[in-house]
């Protein structure tokens, strides 16, 4: 309970941070909102000459890009800190957070908000509603898939920013192993050959993050939803595991006389 | 007094060779995702109804080739202007002004190096993978100078956005977003996924005479049977880059000014 009164505060500092410099949210939110549509446009070309992508069409796509613009935007925004784990483990600032009276892991996530997600959030709903041509009626679904696939997300990245404690000197190969996460979550993925799928369904979930959850919408069952709910569970469990395994490693920055 | 400032141009173009060099796990994880991204777009293009095309029509083959090119270039480029962007807001920006090299010259240069050597090794990569991924050769195989210099040409207009697009902290305090748009502007502008030449002819149009298609486009359509004249894209590529050129020069110039007037 602590815990999570902590969470919510650290997210409200988050918050406050942000409109510290109004304008310079407001531009990244805009911008961000920009960026995914005319990263689009690359799609209605495509579709104005083929008819389908696998039995995918420009609408089924539009749903895809909504669930990928939400899920990293839910993610950045939330969890922002997610993506300077791996700095934060090298540079020996860990210990900030070792002094702290709860698990490391909430708080490296919570260290700050990107305001950009909110762009992401914000084009995630004209994709799914104008672009992809769902209805409201469907938001609730769509939103639990696309929150679920953030969570998905969110626990790859810790995975992978951990690759430090074993490897430190690959801080540039973990920006590229999320460069490629995000990227392979842009397209879709059922014309890939089998050991791609399996992979992308296993070590490198990059399918619970947009694809599934797609999916899940476009033939909407029980089981889908169970599955997806299930994939969150389970690779957020991994990443706590590699992240505490990785701990055992970490020597101190002796940094900590910067928590007084 | 040349020779001097050629010397130096040249130490930093050196610097920048060897700093990639060292970089080992940002080649490897560039690599990755390189291969990645075309083994993507090989599984995209299987299951694209290529024969819907009226028209010039290439084959899947020959549109790999051209994405091997076109993701190059991209790949080669990165993200350098958070270097400068970095500079700014830290403020070191202001002790590199002292030197008697212009900062925006001293850094294409120090970029240049670096981009020579990313260069060499991710057309190695690109190459490999899409002739593992089509098993076929390139097409055109002589005209693999002209693609190397057209692309040399390309990643200069690159660096000279970038550079620009460093300096925009100096006015907003962040780079970042400015450089999503300008981004996306060269994915869709410059043909980065499919040559322009598939695109609608309003929006091929106005991609062809925007810089965007002498960044990607112009060498990458070297591989494809188009028919495009070879004088006339590199006429294109030189002439953007006069214009860029003199519109870095200018920025550079108002960045400087602005930094000795208020600071960084």
């Amino acid at each position: 309970m602590n815990t999570l009164r902590y969470v919510i505060e650290l997210l409200r500092l988050n918050v406050d941070a942000l409109r510290v410099r109004p304008l310079r949210a407001l531009g990244a939110v805009v911008m961000m909102f920009g960026n995914n549509l005319v990263f689009f446009l690359i799609w209605v070309i495509f579709f104005g000459r083929f008819s389908t992508l696998g039995g995918w069409g420009e609408q089924d796509i539009a749903l895809m890009f909504g669930i990928v613009a939400w899920s990293f935007g839910l993610a950045v925004f939330l969890a922002g800190g997610m993506r300077y784990i791996a700095q934060t483990i090298v540079d020996g600032g860990l210990d900030l957070h070792l002094g702290r009276p709860c698990h490391p892991l909430p708080t490296l996530l919570l260290a700050r908000s990107e305001a950009s997600g909110l762009g992401d959030l914000a084009s995630a709903l004209v994709f799914w509603l104008w672009l992809g041509g769902r209805s409201p009626a469907e938001l609730p679904l769509i939103v639990l898939m696309a929150s679920a696939a953030a969570v998905v997300i969110c626990a790859t990245v810790i995975a992978i920013q951990c690759l430090v404690f074993w490897v430190p000197t690959a801080l540039a190969l973990c920006e590229e192993l999320f460069n490629t996460l995000m990227l392979v979550t842009c397209y879709p993925q059922h014309p890939f050959a089998l050991p791609v799928r399996i992979v992308l369904f296993t070590v490198f979930p990059a399918a619970f993050a947009a694809f599934v959850p797609a999916e899940v919408v476009r033939h909407p069952s029980g089981g889908g939803v169970l599955l997806m709910l299930a994939a969150a569970l389970i690779y957020s469990a991994l990443a706590v595991a590699i992240f505490d395994r990785g701990l055992r490693r970490y020597r101190s920055g002796n940094r900590w006389l910067e928590l007084r | 007094m040349w020779r001097r400032e050629l010397q130096a141009l040249f130490a930093c173009w050196r610097l920048g060779w060897d700093q990639a060099r060292e970089q080992r796990m940002a080649v490897l994880g560039q690599s990755v995702l390189y291969g990645v991204v075309l083994a993507i777009f090989w599984a995209l293009w299987t299951a694209t109804p290529i024969h819907e095309l009226q028209g010039w029509t290439p084959t899947r083959e020959e549109l790999l080739w051209y994405l091997a090119i076109t993701e190059w270039i991209v790949f080669v480029a990165g993200a350098r202007y958070r270097q400068v962007e970095a500079e700014i807001t830290s403020g070191a920006i202001e002790s590199a002004l002292l030197r008697p090299l212009p900062h925006g010259l001293a850094t294409l240069a120090r970029w240049s190096g670096n981009t020579a050597w990313y260069m060499a090794v991710m057309a190695v990569v690109g190459m490999a993978a899409a002739w593992l991924l089509t098993g076929h050769a390139p097409p055109h195989p002589l005209r693999a100078p002209l693609v190397v210099l057209s692309a040399a040409l390309a990643l200069l207009l690159i660096l000279m956005c970038q550079l620009q697009l460093g300096y925009v902290a100096v006015w907003f305090g962040v780079s970042g977003p400015v450089f999503w748009i300008w981004q996306k502007l060269l994915f869709v502008f410059g043909g980065l996924q499919f040559p322009l030449l598939l695109y609608p002819d309003l929006l091929r149009r106005v991609a062809e005479n925007s810089p965007f298609a002498a960044m990607l486009f112009a060498p990458g359509s070297l591989v494809l049977d188009s028919g495009a004249g070879i004088v006339g894209l590199f006429a294109g590529q030189l002439l953007w880059l006069a214009i860029l050129g003199a519109m870095t020069l200018a920025v550079s110039r108002a960045v400087t000014a602005r930094l000795v007037r208020t600071g960084g």
